[in-house]
Order: C-alpha cells, then structure tokens, then sequence
C-alpha cells in the first residue's frame, strides 16, 4: 500500500516535471519560430479558437479590464486574426515591415498557474531586443500569461496574454516583436 | 540658418500658380522654436475632450507648446486649466495624466490648489511667515482661454486671438457630424495609445487628410482584411469596407480656412458604417442630407494645430504634441456615442486596433512613411515639394457638394488624392511665423 501511494507521488511529480517541460519548450518554441522568421509554423502553435491579446493602459499603473468593449493594444480573436498579421508581415507590401526588424526573444521565470484535466496555464517574463531599421536598438519587456488547451497532438496555445510595459511607444510593434 | 543658403528660405513659395514647400519646415530647430512660441504658445489648440473631466475634480494634463498645463473639472461644470507648475518651486502638480482631486496637493513641499487654481494651503506657513501671507498671491497662472465646444475643449495661453467659434469657423460643420451623433452625447473610450513619431508635426498634420497615399499604403491593410475575411467571415457593422482603400468611392477635399482641413470618402458600404446601427435614431433628429454625411461619408478632419478628428473605420481623436523638429508626440483615443448598442461598439472600437493604433495594421505604415519623408528631409540639396497636384480641378469656394453641406470653404476639390486642401494649412502656417 505504502509502496503504491508512493509511486503514485512519484509519478506525480514527474508528471508535472514532464507538463513543466512541455510548457516551457512550447513558450521557447514559439518565441524561436517568430524569431526566426518561419511564419508558417507559428499558427499551428494555437487553437482554433485562440486569442492573441495586448491589452492597452487605462492609466499608468492599470490595464484595461474588458477587452471586447475597451482599447486594446492588440486584441486578435481566432486564427484568422493571426493569420491576417502574417499576410501583412509577409507581404513585402507592408510600408513598416519592409525591412522587417531582427528580434531574439528573452523568456524566463516561467511558471504554471493553473491546470486541470483539459487546460493548462503558465505566466512567464519576457525581453525582446529588436534591430530596428528607422530606429536601430529597441529593447521591449513584459509579462505573458498563456492558457493551453490539452489536445491530441499535445498542448496549444488558446490564450496569450502579453502585458507590455511601456507606455509610450516608440516606434512600430507587431506581434513578433513583444 | 544655414550659411549655403540651400535648406531655408523661402518657406513657401505661393505665386504664379505654383506652391512650393521647403522641407527644412521639418527639419530646423529655429523654425520649431518659432512655431512654439507663435503657434502652440499662442491662439488655440485642443486638450482634451470633456468626458475626460467628467466629475468635479477630474483632471487631465498635458502640453501647450512647451508649456505643461492641466485641465481641471471645478464646482458646478466649470472647466479650468491651468500652467502646471506649482506656484512655489514649479514641480508639475499633476501624478497621472489623468485623475481626481478636488485638491491638487505639491508632492514636494506639501502646497495645496483648488479647482479654482487658489492655494489653500501652505505646510507650515506660520513657521515661514510668523505674520501670515496674502495665499492669493501663490495662485497658479491660468490658461488664458478654456473653452468647450460641443464637447470638445479648446485652451489658448494668450488673449490676443479671436474668439473660439471664429478659430473653429467651418470646421464646427463636421465636428457638429461627430459631437451630435449621439442624444446622449460622446465619450471617449476607456484605453488608448501614445506613440512617439520621429517626424515633424506638420508631416503627420498632413497624414491624417492625405486620401492620395490610401491606395499605396493601405492597400495591404485591404489585403490583410480580405484574408481575414475569407476565414472568418464578418456581418455588419466589424465587415471591412475595402471600397475606399482601393478608390472605387466618391471622394472629396476642402481647405476650409484657418490652416483646418477635411477630406471625405463616400462609404462603399453603409452596413459596415460605424453608425450602421444607429440609423433609426439618426432618422428620428436628422434630415437626410445630414444622415448622408454623418453615417454615410467617412471624414478626416485637421483642426489646426494640433488635432484630428476622424470618423471613417472607426471614430478618433488624434492628438499632436511637437517635442522637437523631428520628434511627435501622438495620443490616439476612441471617441463614441454614448449608449450605442454594444455590438457596434465592440466594432467601433476592433476597427480602431487594426486601423489606428501604431500596433495595428495601418498606422505603422502611416509613420513608417512619414518618417522616411523626415529623413528625405534631410536632402537640402533638392529641398522643395511641389503640392500641385489637382490644382487645376479645384474650385475656389464651394463647389456643389459643398454647397449642398451649407458648407463654405476656401476651396474644394473633386477629389481626395488632391492635395490643394494643403495650401490653407501651410499659408496659415506660414502667416503665423510671420511670413519667413
């Protein structure tokens, strides 16, 4: 009996050794794969139903709460949000994004919040350094709180919350450079 | 100026049917320290709008010229504003850009001012002045004029100006389009954006009531949005109206007087119109001319200086405030109609994020493209533009769709990819640095 409630324990903690694993190379893939520029991959890191959110400061010390009636930084529901982003992006028609800038993504102190038996979250901190053609060296932060959804091909983002601090923007900011 | 004598003057040059700019507009520090004193420190600018000093003590701070000021909500309505320095040692009063106090406390000697701009109090006064002191002398310096109109308000730092209805003239036409679409009034949505522009003020002046660059710059916005569309299909009001982008519309152009300037676009589709919604309610207090040009034409207005009003994917107020010959500051917010049905404002205000935001889809582009004209700037060795495009299509005075508007502009023009609306901005302009 002991032995059972043990490796049971056990178990447990690698399962969560193992779902912490997960969570942090898909943050580190997803940030690998806009850095690197391979659009292609970067929906199939989301749900159908997935929302890329940057909710924009009411003030200086508080974001807005309600993202459907308030101003959002960048509020993209569903992959055809994400994939209107990338039309752009890839366009070479895009005034800002012609040249596109050079980004590393920084991401560390991630930890999971939450989880039960088909999601899972995670919060996590983040530095961009973007070479940026017009502006040269940008250095941007924040936070992301990220809600995964368990599927068969494993975890998928459903939410990715960015809270981006500064409040005066300097400069253009697309969804691979935060 | 410059020795050569290649990047500098003439400024304009305004005779024999040509008008020629010399971009060191742009460019030069003493051209920017004459417009700060004579432009932005003197005659009226937009601060804010009064839904954002809803309540007594309510303020909200910003800039005139260099001149940090705060606009402070007082007893029974009254709107105040005032030079934000504390009177004893000039600390700015004001923590937030935004918020309440019924008393504005100095956070560095403890200095207390009412809505009125009075001191009411000084930290240890006795321990200063054992016989007391004559506080009203401690008042804070007011701005010389404040005043609203439909909503909107106005400051002026001097008194020398005419009145704010004259300053306003045609312009009050279509800011009466946007203040009156609501019974209830306008607000301006919670959240918003400040971006910083390296580029003259005046580029992004003429940005806001360009429609020639709509066609080039936003046709990947268009792009964008189709693709968008075709996977997730959008009904009404959040359907984007990709008509105008690509130039199938009637559009239009006015210099109405006073440096202001509007251009308008016919809407490719009435249903996606942010006022799509509202129609009936519009119908109930509005013949249908007006109805046209409030839901049925999209509009940009340039009120001079230092602000615009557009109402075309969404409705905006775009706030300028120079830093320096090549630095902007641009506050962008939503405003609204008061009470409108909540699926409308959710499209109202997703349009605002991919259209108007320096993070959605087509204002990077926007500054991306004024920014190279900054740096373009810099080529004294070819330094005029020459604005004459149209200029032989444009009608001094009204033309027909003016006349219809009851509106009187200086001229109009058939065509919004024309550019003579420019010329009232830039004598107006020119006028007020004294005619350099």
């Amino acid at each position: 009996m002991t032995d059972v409630i043990e490796r049971a324990a056990v178990s447990g903690a690698e399962r969560d050794l193992m779902l912490e694993a997960e969570v942090r190379d898909l943050i580190y893939l997803e940030a690998d794969i806009l850095d690197r520029q391979r659009w292609k991959e970067w929906t199939d890191l989301y749900t159908e139903d997935c929302i890329f959110w940057v909710p924009s400061w009411a003030d200086e010390e508080n974001m807005i709460d309600d993202p459907e009636t308030e101003i959002n930084t960048i509020y993209l529901k569903g992959k055809a949000g994400l994939e209107a982003r990338l039309f752009r992006i890839t366009s070479r028609d895009s005034y800002a994004s012609l040249p596109l800038a050079r980004t590393s993504h920084v991401i560390g102190s991630v930890r999971i919040t939450g989880q039960d038996a088909s999601s899972v979250q995670a919060s996590a901190k983040w530095t961009v350094l973007s070479m940026d053609a017009r502006r040269g060296k940008m250095v941007r932060g924040g936070w992301y709180d990220f809600d995964f959804a368990r599927t068969e091909d494993g975890l998928k983002i459903r939410q990715k919350k960015i809270a981006l601090l500064e409040s005066m923007i300097d400069g253009t900011i697309d969804i691979y450079q935060i | 100026m410059a020795k050569d004598g290649t990047d500098a003057r003439p400024l304009v040059r305004d005779e024999g049917g040509v008008f020629d700019l010399n971009r060191s507009a742009f460019t030069q520090q003493e051209i920017f320290d004459l417009e700060m004193e004579r432009i932005f420190e003197r005659g009226w600018l937009y601060l804010c709008h009064e839904s954002q000093v809803e309540n007594e003590g309510d303020y909200y701070s910003t800039q005139m010229g260099r001149q940090p000021v705060y606009v402070h909500r007082g007893k029974e309505g009254k709107i105040n504003a005032f030079i934000n320095a504390c009177a004893h040692r000039g600390a700015v009063l004001t923590p937030q850009r935004r918020g309440n106090a019924r008393t504005l406390t100095c956070r560095f000697h403890g200095w207390c001012f009412n809505t009125e701009g009075r001191c009411t109090k000084i930290k240890t006064e006795k321990v200063g002045w054992p016989d007391g002191v004559d506080k009203s002398k401690f008042s804070l310096q007011p701005i010389a004029k404040v005043q609203s109109y439909k909503g909107f308000i106005y400051g002026s730092l001097t008194d020398d100006c005419p009145s704010l209805e004259e300053h306003l003239g045609e312009s009050k036409v279509f800011i009466d389009l946007l203040a009156e679409q609501s019974p209830e009034g306008m607000e301006v949505v919670r959240g918003g954006q400040t971006y910083l522009i390296r580029g003259n003020w005046k580029l992004q002046a003429e940005n806001g009531v360009d429609g020639y660059h709509v066609s080039t710059v936003h046709r990947v916005f268009a792009g964008a949005m189709a693709k968008r569309e075709s996977m997730a299909p959008a009904e009404g009001m959040a359907k984007t109206e990709s008509g105008r982008i690509a130039g199938k519309v009637e559009t239009g152009s006015y210099d109405i007087g006073m440096g202001h300037m509007l251009i308008w676009a016919k809407r490719s589709d009435l249903g996606a119109a942010p006022l799509s919604a509202s129609l009936d309610q519009l119908r109930e207090r509005f013949d249908e001319k007006t109805i046209d040009w409030m839901a049925g034409r999209g509009r940009n207005l340039f009120v001079y200086p230092n602000v615009h009003l557009m109402d075309q994917p969404s409705t905006q107020i775009r706030v300028l405030i120079p830093i320096a010959p090549d630095r902007t500051e641009a506050r962008v917010y939503c405003i609204a109609p008061k009470g409108e049905p909540r699926e409308a404002r959710i499209a109202r205000v997703r349009k605002f994020e991919d259209f108007y935001m320096v993070t959605g889809m087509a204002t990077p582009d926007d500054m991306a493209a004024l920014e190279d004209v900054q740096r373009g700037s810099m080529a004294t060795n070819m330094p005029y533009s020459h604005v004459d495009r149209g200029r032989s299509v444009m009608v001094e005075g009204p033309d027909e769709t003016a006349k219809e508007l009851g509106l009187n502009p200086v001229s109009s023009n058939p065509n919004w990819e024309n550019e003579t609306l420019y010329y009232g901005f830039y004598r107006r302009w020119n006028e007020d640095l004294g005619g350099a």
